[in-house]
């Protein structure tokens, strides 16, 4: 006992070393430096630690076991990816690959993409002419948001679109139209809206849009792309949709 | 020696709750728990309840770890997913994530989004803002078959294209496990070889003298389950190749596309 007691005295000046052959909990051979006779439990804390190469910890935000390979924290396993539409930034459960600008066709022209991009902040071009040849073009996003039935978006009104990348772990990431609720089983990123073009103007591609979008740039309409949220029209489509309500819509991944 | 003996048996009677980092065969740990060397741990769980961030070796093989919720093998199990367009259901070998009803924008409009999207048949508007008031911005239609005249008699399910004429369309959002990838191949109703084909079908999309929308691969029973509105929303149209820039053989002028979905 007094032995025990001297011990955990050296413990605290400098921590424990054990130098001999392996540490078995609940065993008593070993065969490894350390070697647990069940389960062994690493802790839940995500906030950023220093750990050095070999580190293994829980991160109860992505969910997932992570190592440490000397300069990043590297999720075990299958990887997938989404775009956060409307923000900067990736949902607690999930980590950053790059930002960018959401950027698609004019909402004047007829031509171009009709898909969305997520155009990286951090751009690097080839062979370029920096004269105007006017074929396929490409402009930034605004939110039209003022007037088109989401009051909590009405402040947002004419600003720009930015856009996160974001890596999850899972094999896959589904946009849920329709609810904000995923399935069993899923990891819901986010919520927000199904948001596209007018349908007056150009076409456009349906893309979520995050409930709570970041302010970007100026509110002042410039031109470019703009997206609308989108309201049901019943008639093919039925209940329990409901006409001219906007609709709502989830990114999970599994 | 004596003294390491000592601790061991006391943390196996009581456990024992060590504040400072502690290094096996590591003079200087630099985490809680510092091991010079390799970890192993154990397959046993008789009794023992699992907590988030639990680490074990299983027998099937793997590491795995327990994330609240369930076990997670390293590698993980593999899953992916299709839309069975023009069912409600999933083909045998997947299951079912949720079904619904296929949309896009009208078969007018200029505008809106080109693509096409299964709507969930539950849809909620938990924490969302909403007007139900008509402001006609972004809109969203039905999608209906218009198979009459259009090349395909009968499909699969022993339906004529005249009982399947202003149906809605369904659609099935099917999980597959074990399978990594998705791919559609427009133009055959087989898969490459290595690939299990989940369905086939035919080409649809909107007619060439409409606006643009998204060509998608519609199952060859299609169910005629959904509403008969007539409502031309959207519509969905089988699709023909036209030769010229499209080389002919192996394609024939306007002769109707399959296609197959196939995971792997």
């Amino acid at each position: 006992m007094k032995k025990i007691i001297t011990i955990v005295i050296i413990s605290a000046l400098s921590g424990w070393a054990f130098s001999q052959t392996g540490l078995g909990v609940d065993k008593a051979t070993t065969s490894q430096k350390l070697d647990v006779n069940g389960w062994l439990e690493v802790g839940n804390e995500s906030a950023p630690g220093t750990g050095s190469a070999g580190t293994i910890r829980y991160n109860s935000s992505v969910k997932s076991l992570q190592f440490h390979n000397g300069s990043t924290w590297v999720n075990v396993g299958i990887t997938t990816n989404f775009t956060n539409w409307g923000r900067n930034d990736c949902p607690a459960t999930s980590q950053l690959v790059y930002t960018g600008y959401a950027a698609g066709g004019n909402i004047g022209h007829t031509g171009s993409g009709a898909n969305t991009l997520c155009l990286t902040n951090a751009p690097i071009y080839a062979a370029f002419s920096t004269a105007n040849q006017d074929g396929n073009l490409l402009y930034g996003v605004e939110m039209l948001t003022s007037g088109y039935g989401l009051a909590t978006l009405a402040g947002f009104h004419g600003y720009d679109m930015l856009c996160a990348v974001c890596e999850a772990t899972g094999n896959e990431a589904l946009m849920m139209p329709g609810t904000t609720n995923c399935p069993s089983g899923w990891i819901r990123q986010y919520s927000g809206y199904v948001m596209s073009a007018h349908y007056t103007q150009r076409k456009g591609e349906f893309v979520c849009v995050n409930a709570s979008p970041v302010a970007y740039g100026s509110n002042v309409n410039t031109g470019g792309d703009y997206w609308y949220p989108t309201e049901t029209e019943l008639g093919s489509l039925t209940a329990p949709y409901v006409h001219d309500r906007e609709v709502t819509c989830c990114i999970c991944t599994r | 020696m004596k003294n390491i003996i000592v601790i061991v048996t006391i943390s196996v009677i009581a456990g024992s709750v060590f504040s400072q980092n502690l290094g096996i065969g590591e003079p200087s740990p630099g985490q809680k728990l510092d091991v010079l060397g390799w970890v192993k741990v154990g397959n046993e769980n008789t009794g023992t309840t699992a907590t988030t961030g639990t680490i074990r070796y299983h027998s099937s093989g793997r590491l795995q770890f327990y994330n609240g919720s369930a076990w997670v093998s390293l590698p993980p199990d593999r899953s992916t997913t299709f839309i069975n367009w023009g069912r409600n259901d999933c083909p045998a070998g997947s299951s079912l994530v949720y079904n619904g009803q296929a949309a896009s924008k009208h078969y007018q409009h200029n505008g809106s989004g080109t693509n096409t999207l299964c709507l969930t048949n539950s849809p909620n508007w938990t924490g969302a803002s909403f007007n139900d008031a008509s402001v006609d911005a972004s809109l969203i239609y039905g999608v209906e078959f218009q198979m009459s005249g259009y090349g395909i008699a009968s499909f699969g399910n022993g339906l004529t294209s005249g009982q399947l004429q202003d149906y809605d369309a369904e659609c099935a959002v099917c999980l597959v496990d074990g399978a990594s990838e998705t791919m559609m191949v427009p133009g055959t109703n087989v898969c490459p070889s290595g690939w299990m084909l989940r369905y086939w079908g035919y080409l649809m999309g909107n007619h060439y003298t409409q606006t643009k929308n998204e060509t998608v691969c519609v199952n060859n029973s299609p169910l005629q389950t959904g509403v008969n509105s007539d409502c031309n929303g959207n519509l969905w149209y089988p699709t023909e190749v036209e030769l010229g820039v499209l080389n002919g053989s192996p394609y024939f002028q306007d002769r109707e596309l399959t296609c197959a979905v196939c995971t792997k």
